[in-house]
């Protein structure tokens, strides 16, 4: 890690926080929900 | 009665739709674009434009699919027949189709790649074979010939849309849901022992003071935390290069496979209160954590690490890591001692699942015209698809790359997403209605979405694509001179597309001459790369050239009369493209006749009023 910059790690920190916040976030509450596709419908 | 297909769980969905969204651009392109354009800097660009236009788009998408299939129809002419209610809408929903067919004719190709590569690492052919020589035998490339094939390529080839056609034939959820649900796992764990081996070298220069990590490597030259750098280290100047927020929007687009109709299709098969949001919010994160975290620590930290930082930068200074992947990773594999053919299977085989679990969202639009719009059955339509590529893919696979192959990777591959998009939200914010549009992307949703984009779809998103539909169109060269050698006077130019006509005006650099980009809508369509190509091809020829010897004019001449026979070889296939939009025009209109004659057309669309939204949708 020595030879990154402050600056550059700074910037991976934020950017990765900001996806990895979100994406799990996103699954949190798709995996908590009680609503869930499928079953049978005729047409 | 008929048994609807659907999805059979929500988890699935999401794997889904992230499968179709993360393929090999992910791992090959974002980080050649993010280093070419800013680092760090760049992903500011691309969190705006993902914001402003991607998640939008996405919601847009998921929403018009899933009320097109609320009126039975899970493909774009449908899809944008049922919202538009003009007969033309129909036709432009067409590109859903037409660019998925030309797309998947050589997406599959490279995707068949990927599978010899993976079954030719994990056999530790690449200890003896250099991956250009094993690359020219499975292509059969042959400089300035117009053929261009090998029976192994071919072989795999046809085995590969073998395997798409078998997977889009079981169906939704017993195809490629337990595809991607098998695939995208396998897919991120590769991903992360591939990233975490490559971050572990250590080169030898470091060897005291690393030592007990036990994986020195005296090949390595550099630190892959170099590589890191090089990707995160923000050149903050580069955010006023509108080339830079250009590339970034660019990515964006691609990244989320927004515009080719894929999304629509997946979402047609969702209930009228299955949530959107919350799902295409997933779906679109997801591919984000592929790209910008997986994608963005393997293919720079490792090549860094055995190339050194210079001849990387060189390698990427296009923006595509394309070369770096299937050219130089099997040979920097071998570095790796007995984990070589296994880090070689993993690389490729990551590779490959993005690659499926892409195409087989290429096929499933196709698929599901046939099946809604002609009754045919999920087989028979299988075969279809594999009927109607056959002619499309086997030019790819037969003739040099720069014809078909080049030609469909730009016209379907980048150009009519940009148009399709920029109709379905101009269609679906301003003609389906705004109001209408909020509602419908709200239904059913688990997930609130702030009311600011509401505006942002309405106005940002139709601006964003409109001006960058205009920048692809009418890109110019922008060449400027960057430099004068004092001794030989010898000038040095760069080309900088938009830049210098934006920023010119602001006293910065000077506003050259317009001349259209070789690589622009209108250059592309006048040729201008070939004519480009063919100027520093004859000044090569010139009695002043110093290093002008017999060897170098004779390759230069063979060059010189290769450049006809490519040019006549495209006008072919840009005759055979506007062939397949026309005969899917005319499936489009034959179809849409018959339900006519049927009577069965679904009824008018209630208008709403301003301001109010309408309870329930009028169904067939």
């Amino acid at each position: 890690m020595s030879h990154m910059s402050r600056e550059a790690v700074i910037m991976l920190v934020l950017v990765w926080g900001v996806i990895l916040a979100n994406m799990l976030y996103c699954f949190y509450r798709l995996l908590t929900s009680e609503r869930q596709l499928g079953g049978d419908d005729h047409e | 009665m008929a048994k609807k297909e659907r999805w059979a769980s929500r988890l699935g969905l999401v794997l889904a739709m992230a499968g179709n969204a993360v393929g090999l651009g992910n791992f090959l392109r974002f980080p050649a674009q993010a280093a070419a354009n800013g680092g760090g800097a760049f992903l500011i660009p691309y969190l705006v434009a993902l914001l402003v236009m991607g998640v939008p788009l996405i919601w847009v998408e998921w929403a018009m699919g899933r009320y097109g299939g609320q009126h039975g129809h899970h493909s774009t002419p449908g899809i944008f027949d049922s919202i538009g209610r003009r007969p033309y809408w129909k036709y432009i929903g067409v590109f859903g189709l037409w660019s998925n067919l030309i797309i998947a004719s050589f997406y599959l190709y490279i995707e068949s790649w990927t599978m010899a590569y993976s079954a030719y690492s994990l056999l530790g052919g690449f200890q003896f074979t250099p991956p250009d020589r094993f690359f020219d035998n499975i292509t059969g490339n042959v400089p300035n010939s117009i053929w261009a094939f090998s029976v192994p390529g071919l072989v795999m080839f046809a085995l590969c849309i073998m395997i798409n056609i078998f997977i889009l034939s079981r169906g939704l959820a017993a195809g490629i849901e337990l595809v991607s649900k098998i695939g995208m796992p396998l897919l991120i764990l590769f991903a992360i022992v591939i990233a975490i081996r490559g971050l572990l070298i250590v080169p030898g220069s470091e060897a005291a003071t690393a030592a007990s990590y036990n994986f020195v490597d005296t090949k390595a030259v550099a630190s892959p935390f170099e590589g890191l750098r090089f990707l995160w280290e923000p050149k903050f100047t580069s955010l006023a290069d509108p080339k830079v927020w250009l590339a970034a929007a660019g990515q964006i687009f691609f990244t989320l496979s927004i515009g080719m109709g894929s999304i629509h299709c997946y979402a047609s098969y969702l209930r009228e209160q299955d949530d959107v949001v919350l799902t295409g919010s997933s779906a679109a994160w997801t591919n984000e954590f592929c790209e910008v975290i997986l994608g963005g620590s393997i293919l720079l930290p490792i090549a860094v690490a055995y190339l050194g930082l210079q001849a990387v930068q060189n390698m990427t200074a296009g923006g595509s890591g394309f070369g770096i992947g299937f050219m130089t990773f099997p040979t920097l594999f071998q570095n790796w001692g007995v984990l070589a053919p296994v880090a070689g299977f993993l690389w490729f085989g990551l590779l490959f699942f993005a690659a499926i679990t892409s195409s087989l969202a290429m096929g499933q639009p196709i698929m599901s015209f046939f099946q809604t719009e002609f009754g045919f059955s999920r087989p028979k339509s299988a075969l279809a698809f594999g009927a109607m590529l056959l002619p499309f893919a086997a030019p790819v696979a037969f003739l040099n790359s720069r014809s078909f192959f080049d030609e469909f990777d730009y016209w379907a591959g980048t150009f009519a997403l940009v148009v399709l998009a920029t109709a379905e939200t101009v269609l679906f914010a301003w003609v389906f209605g705004m109001d209408r549009a909020w509602a419908e992307i709200a239904k059913g949703a688990d997930m609130r979405v702030p009311r600011v984009f509401y505006y942002i779809i309405k106005y940002v998103t139709p601006v964003f694509l409109i001006v960058i539909l205009i920048a692809f169109t009418l890109k110019p060269e922008g060449k400027v001179v960057i430099g004068v050698d004092p001794v030989t006077k010898q000038v040095t130019t760069e080309d900088r597309g938009w830049t210098p006509y934006i920023t010119g005006w602001f006293g910065k650099e000077k506003v050259p001459g317009w001349r259209w980009a070789t690589d622009g809508m209108i250059g592309l369509l006048l040729y201008r790369d070939l004519a480009v190509e063919r100027e520093t091809l004859e000044k090569q020829l010139l009695p002043t050239n110093p290093a002008l010897n017999s060897e170098l004019e004779q390759s230069t001449r063979a060059k010189l009369a290769f450049l006809p026979k490519l040019q006549t070889l495209r006008q072919i296939d840009r005759g055979a493209m506007v062939f397949a939009f026309l005969f899917f025009c005319g499936l489009v209109w034959y179809s849409w006749r018959k339900r006519a004659a049927n009577g069965t057309e679904p009824p008018e669309r209630p208008k709403a009023e301003k301001g109010k939204t309408i309870p329930k949708e009028t169904k067939r």
